[in-house]
């Protein structure tokens, strides 16, 4: 994974785990070395650019605290921290909804920046659009398809790792994939079809 | 191992292909990343506190989401709760009386709790109503045409990041209107919309920035209070970057930048890009301050990063090769896996 030496991502790899010992339950300071930066970026990429993604990743890691002296390791760490930031991205989704179905700015002003090594102000802005314009596109998906397509394409899981995460297996994560892409592609003509004649 | 893996998108380049551009978008959306490390130790910093031997801790041994305002607001509904019990029995005694009252239609006790939710219950929408779409919200305004400063309403901060549940209960509710703006009619909105979508347009799609700015001046003329005023002034920022009038962009960051005291995160950002537009303009003398107040500000990692390699590339430019060095060294540091990681490292001949 890039700038991470714990567990972490390359294109189509798995999503490595930290070696446990003990049967014990892990230590929170190992645990929140060496995955925060995956939770953080599993948030950022889950959610979008407006999310407040160290927010939702002091969120997950409270939750951890509370929960890591009961994990037994049922499941994998990995596995489990992924339950936990994708419950509380979801829960931070539907409340921007809510405002927005409200009239109200997403909550924290949503716009965080988007990350781009462009040289210019002009083109960074442009790409930032180009990000906004892909996650209104991924939010009108269904979270069972927009969850497989963003690990995939943005993250560069594997289907094993993926249906790992989600809890199925790889048919399944093919499926959802296809549909997910089918279902972008129609609504990115959407958008364009709007931007024309707006 | 499943035999088949389908091809990825984000790794081809298909131009001209509805799956190329498709890609190509899931592509640049690889650039969101995480918390920097200087973030995560911040982040770290706030989950102790909450945990460890804090209030935060005791309020959270109450069930997962109990902050101390919850509890404030549970304590509140329990004696509003009471207040209607004791309303229930004043009811039931007098229901032997000839002509008992509706005890639903009893007035709550002057000056008495209302009866509060513990928590903010936050309905289940999936799909936004119909409506929606009429009334734009900020940010919402031209889908996809938003520039990268726009769309940020000076931020209703939370109180803290610690405690933030309570702060996300907070952050459901309604918030307070912004203190500069006229409180505008959803109709003003919609012609607000109209008029900023026909500027993003123009400057995008048209690639006319000189006719983005005119529809951004009438827009500025006929709504100098308007809801979408920070949009607005962002699209002008664009509109004269490409014209290349960065004179006129650095005075119009100046007004943004003043607006946005008292908005820490949105002020570092303005700082960033003043300073970015300086350098780009050749003024790395003056942009250097401008990246040293954006680096002191800016607590997201992203800025930093760019703040880090801006200042290291303008004090490259100025002959300042050890302060050069320092910082492409606390970029890699910070960022090992950066956006200009490889730029830095190949400056520092790695």
């Amino acid at each position: 994974m890039k700038g991470f030496a714990g567990p972490g991502i390359e294109a189509g790899s798995t999503v490595e785990e930290v070696p446990r010992k003990t049967a014990e339950p892990p230590d929170f300071s190992e645990v929140f070395k060496h995955y925060a930066p995956l939770v953080g970026r599993w948030a950022h990429r889950l959610g979008g650019p407006s999310l407040d993604v160290e927010d939702v990743v002091q969120e997950v890691f409270v939750r951890v605290y509370e929960q890591l002296p009961r994990f037994r390791g049922e499941a994998k760490l990995s596995t489990w921290l992924f339950q936990i930031t994708l419950n509380e991205v979801r829960g931070r989704r539907r409340k921007a909804k809510v405002l927005r179905w409200f009239g109200r700015a997403e909550p924290e002003d949503a716009v965080e920046e988007v990350p781009s090594n462009a040289d210019s102000p002009l083109t960074r802005m442009e790409r930032t659009q180009d990000v906004r314009r892909l996650y209104q596109a991924l939010d009108g998906l269904k979270e069972k398809y927009r969850v497989p397509l963003v690990l995939f394409e943005i993250d560069g899981l594997s289907g094993e790792a993926i249906a790992e995460l989600l809890g199925t297996n790889v048919s399944t994560v093919w499926v959802w994939l296809h549909r997910g892409r089918t279902q972008l592609l129609e609504r990115l003509q959407a958008l364009q079809r709007e931007e024309g004649a707006a | 191992m499943s035999a088949y893996t389908p091809r990825r998108w984000s790794d081809e380049a298909r131009p001209g292909e509805p799956e190329g551009e498709a890609g190509r978008l899931l592509r640049e959306a690889r650039a969101l990343e995480g918390p920097s490390a200087v973030g995560l130790a911040h982040i770290r910093q706030r989950v102790e506190a909450r945990v460890e031997g804090g209030q935060g801790a005791r309020w959270y041994l109450l069930g997962r989401g109990w902050t101390k305002k919850g509890l404030v607001s549970l304590l509140a509904g329990a004696a509003a709760l009471a207040s209607v019990g004791t309303v229930v029995g004043v009811a039931v005694v007098r229901a032997v009386r000839p002509k008992p009252p509706r005890v639903e239609r009893e007035a709550p006790p002057p000056g008495g709790p209302a009866v509060v939710a513990p928590e903010v219950e936050v309905p289940q929408l999936e799909v936004p109503p119909p409506g929606e779409a009429l009334v734009p919200s900020r940010g919402e305004v031209a889908p996809g045409l938003e520039p990268q400063l726009e769309g940020k309403a000076p931020r209703q901060r939370r109180v803290t990041k610690a405690g933030s549940k309570a702060a996300a209960v907070e952050r459901a509710e309604p918030l307070p209107p912004l203190p500069t703006t006229a409180a505008p009619e959803a109709n003003t909105l919609g012609e607000e919309s109209a008029l900023l979508a026909q500027a993003l347009r123009q400057q995008r799609q048209e690639k006319d920035p000189a006719a983005a700015l005119a529809t951004l001046e009438a827009y500025r003329r006929q709504y100098p209070r308007g809801a979408l005023r920070e949009e607005a002034a962002a699209a002008e920022l664009q509109a004269l970057l490409s014209l290349g009038r960065h004179g006129e962009a650095l005075a119009l960051l100046e007004r943004l930048e003043a607006a946005a005291h008292g908005t820490p995160a949105r002020l570092a950002e303005l700082r960033l890009v003043h300073a970015e537009v300086l350098a780009k303009a050749g003024r790395c003398g003056e942009a250097v301050p401008y990246f040293d107040e954006a680096l002191t500000r800016a607590s997201a990692g992203v800025l930093q990063e760019r703040a880090l390699f801006g200042r290291a590339t303008c004090r490259g430019a100025q002959g300042d090769a050890a302060g050069q060095r320092a910082d492409l060294e606390r970029y890699l540091a910070a960022f090992p896996a950066g956006r200009f990681a490889a730029q830095a490292r190949a400056q520092l001949g790695r």
